[in-house]
């Protein structure tokens, strides 16, 4: 029977509650930015989210790193459940990046993307190497043969991100960055930059408790899976 | 359980070890902690029921499966040796192998006659056609050596896969390893007496053969038998002194390289898929684009031109290759990894390429879709071959991500497009380029805005995207 | 001015929902594992020790 730590529902109930926040006080108390610098000023409070999930991504993909190193040279279960939950969360902040950027970038600049964007690419690098992954571990049976596969994907999905560092450098000689979409630290009001702080707690606050709770219940079906199979013997199978 | 041995009196040496080796096929230990040796000039019998594990010692002895411990090796003098497989990663073929697998571990397009060629070629013989005709001719081949394997019955199919491996080895004065697997299983009773006489004579000319087999007549006639059951083994047969191996090479695969590019090349001769596959998509493009009006072409920036000359053959070179396929096909590809080992997957990327593709599809959207622009310098019909060889570059990347991708068991069920994404950039890269030379002409100075130097850069980062593709090892 | 900034808004509630929709998904699928596991018939621990059934040795 699986037990979730009564930590990690504190986490989660933390975390969400200072995410309430964070959307309450980015709409209704962050200040309003010059209507005349920006064609869609109601819109630059995306990143009251849009950063502290770029943030828990770079969390999440770390451990998809690691994970798929672990695997790699020494196969323990603890790396291949960094894998499963790196990829899963990963996924899931990843997506939240690489579709709220482009939103504000269609409403402030007109335009969704910039090839020129480091960040921006080495996200969605990293998102669809995330959902690669996780479409693999469902779709596959969970062998070692498998999880070797993976981890080797996960590898080469890594050694992307120097690749495209270089690449999008090459091209931004000649496209010069149309969209800033990143670049969000230069003369940051106050209050703009304590309601962001609220958002990168209350974001941490969750993925560490989605993080605890995944973990717990990847490594109780991998018990369940032992199981089965031996109930799979008690019947005769293989 | 390590056996010692000799052959018929005579003292040998060991020609391939397993040692400690622990094998899983899927979640299941097949093999726990196995030590093995085949000596030079014996023949070992594998057996054991349905299952137990008789091709995996085979495959593993072949290098085939990556032991989760222990190591497969062919011993040198003074306790060295060559490291066929382990746990670690590290990987080489066999020197002087010739298997055949249960299955005919070839494409069912290749004839019979390339069949034998091509066994021939990769053990590094090149026989001569009086010689594979005799063979054949033994065999009762020859009224179907023109035909593909895939019209043959499953029995002609078997004789073909057993005469590619033997015929190697009765051609050779050199001691080789001979792995046959189920030889016997669809063979009739003829073929089946061919068969053991084969076996007999390669015994008598020092090859050392290792057979999975429930044959009896095979059984009785082996030097040793090994066992298997409940993941060990147990081996019967004489115990005599062992003498040191001598020094051997690891293998030159020469041989092996350059008839992969032949079996490759004569494979899409013969049925083009591949090159259909990748032309169809381009050409629907490319009539698409034409069809919306060559005023929104026109109109648009400078590179939006370049972009649409370009897009078809990028369109070509992302499809899936047919050559993955091919090398699922019967195990054909196991067949080749086992001769070329880690090799095949940067060989295969190279030469599985769609070379013939870019440049007259990249002429053609230029003719289609330029429309005697007057912008254009005129000069630079001439010089768009050279972004559109850069493509080659795209490809063999392209196709290496789909080759690393396709090593899952079930590789249909993954999305190997969601590792493409990073093969935009030099794509776009080469996009400027093509600008630079319909509107500036092209020059030869190097820099990051000039034609040279941005083809340079594209090729580079589709390089190293290539390298990072075929450099993990997935197993 | 006024088209931009409903234009600005759209964006907003629309990148909102996408975020904090996302969240939601991933805690219910959360919780719909922990509910499978705890259903699960293998999830105890005797089903790993069978038991030897009438007429068996």
């Amino acid at each position: 029977m699986v037990r979730i730590p009564a930590r990690a529902i504190a986490l989660l109930a933390l975390g969400s509650g200072g995410l309430v926040a964070t959307i309450f006080l980015g709409i209704m108390w962050a200040p309003d930015v010059n209507p005349s610098q920006w064609r869609a000023p109601a819109a630059y409070r995306i990143i009251f989210l849009h950063v502290p999930f770029a943030w828990t991504s770079f969390l999440a993909f770390g451990m998809l790193f690691w994970g798929s190193l672990g695997w790699y040279l020494r196969r323990t279960e603890r790396s291949w459940r960094l894998v499963q939950s790196g990829s899963d969360l990963g996924l899931l902040f990843g997506i939240g990046v690489i579709t709220s950027g482009p939103i504000w970038g269609m409403a402030e600049w007109g335009v969704p993307w910039d090839w020129a964007d480091l960040r921006l690419n080495t996200f969605a690098l990293l998102t669809a190497l995330a959902l690669f992954i996780v479409m693999a571990r469902r779709s596959q049976p969970d062998h070692d043969s498998t999880r070797d596969t993976i981890a080797a994907v996960g590898l080469f999905g890594f050694i992307l991100v120097p690749i495209t560092a270089v690449a999008t450098t090459l091209y931004q000689k000649r496209h010069p960055g149309v969209v800033i979409i990143e670049s969000e630290d230069s003369g940051l009001d106050p209050a703009i930059r304590a309601v962001m702080m609220v958002g990168f707690v209350s974001i941490t606050l969750l993925f560490i408790g989605f993080t605890i709770i995944s973990d717990k219940l990847y490594s109780a079906e991998a018990e369940i899976e032992l199981n089965l199979k031996a109930l799979d013997e008690m019947d005769g199978g293989e | 359980m390590k056996g010692p041995s000799a052959v018929g009196g005579h003292v040998s040496y060991p020609v391939l070890r397993i040692k400690g080796a622990t094998v899983l096929r899927g979640s299941r230990t097949v093999m726990e902690d196995i030590d093995l040796d085949v000596m030079c000039g014996e023949m070992l019998c594998l057996t054991g029921p349905n299952g137990s594990g008789k091709s995996t010692l085979l495959e593993t002895l072949a290098g085939l499966h990556a032991p989760r411990s222990g190591e497969v090796v062919v011993p040198l003098p003074n306790q060295e040796s060559i490291p066929i497989r382990d746990s670690r990663g590290r990987r080489t073929p066999v020197p002087g192998l010739s298997i055949a697998l249960q299955t005919d571990g070839a494409c069912l397009d290749e004839t019979v006659l390339e069949r034998l060629k091509t066994a021939s070629m990769v053990a590094g013989k090149s026989l001569t056609d009086e010689t594979i005709s005799a063979a054949m001719e033994k065999w009762a081949l020859s009224h179907r050596s023109e035909d593909r394997l895939a019209v043959l019955s499953q029995g002609l199919r078997k004789r073909v896969s057993i005469l590619a491996a033997i015929l190697p080895a009765i051609q050779s004065s050199e001691p080789r390893i001979v792995l046959l697997d189920e030889p016997s299983e669809g063979l009739d009773a003829a073929s089946r007496d061919l068969l053991h006489e084969s076996i007999f004579s390669l015994r008598e000319k020092g090859h050392s053969v290792v057979i999975a087999t429930h044959d009896d007549a095979i059984i009785e006639i082996s030097d040793r038998t090994v066992e298997i059951s409940s993941s060990t083994i147990s081996l019967t047969g004489p115990n005599h002194s062992v003498d040191d191996p001598p020094f051997r090479d690891a293998t030159p695969v020469g041989g092996a390289i350059s008839a992969l590019g032949r079996w490759i090349l004569a494979l899409e001769m013969r049925n083009p898929v591949d090159t259909v596959q990748r032309i169809v998509p381009a050409l629907l493009a490319l009539f698409l684009l034409r069809s919306i009006g060559l005023d929104a072409i026109s109109d648009g920036a400078p590179s939006s031109l370049a972009f649409y000359i370009l897009a078809p053959a990028l369109i070509a070179i992302l499809v899936r290759p047919a050559l993955i396929d091919r090398l699922k096909e019967r195990r054909s590809g196991d067949w080749w990894r086992a001769h070329l080992g880690r090799s095949i997957r940067p060989l295969s990327s190279i030469v599985g390429s769609p070379w013939i593709l870019p440049i007259p599809l990249t002429y053609l959207s230029f003719i289609v879709l330029s429309n005697g622009s007057s912008d254009i310098d005129p000069s630079a019909y001439a010089w768009l071959w050279l972004p559109a060889l850069s493509m080659l570059d795209i490809g063999a990347a392209a196709t290496a991500i789909h080759m690393l991708v396709s090593g899952f068991e079930r590789s249909t069920a993954v999305a190997a497009s969601l590792m493409m994404a990073i093969l935009i950039w030099p794509f776009l890269l080469l996009v400027d380029a093509t600008t630079e030379i319909l509107y500036q002409g092209m020059y030869f100075d190097i820099g990051f805005d000039t034609p040279l130097g941005l083809i340079i850069c594209s090729s580079l980062i589709a390089a190293s995207v290539w390298g990072a593709a075929v450099i993990i090892p997935d197993e | 001015m006024g088209a931009s900034e409903l234009a600005g808004e759209t964006h907003l509630i629309v990148a909102y929902v996408i975020l904090i929709g996302s969240l939601v998904v991933y805690g219910n699928w959360l919780r719909s594992r922990y509910r499978n596991i705890a259903n699960s018939r293998a999830s105890t621990l005797e089903a790993r020790t069978p038991h030897p059934r009438d007429g068996e040795d």
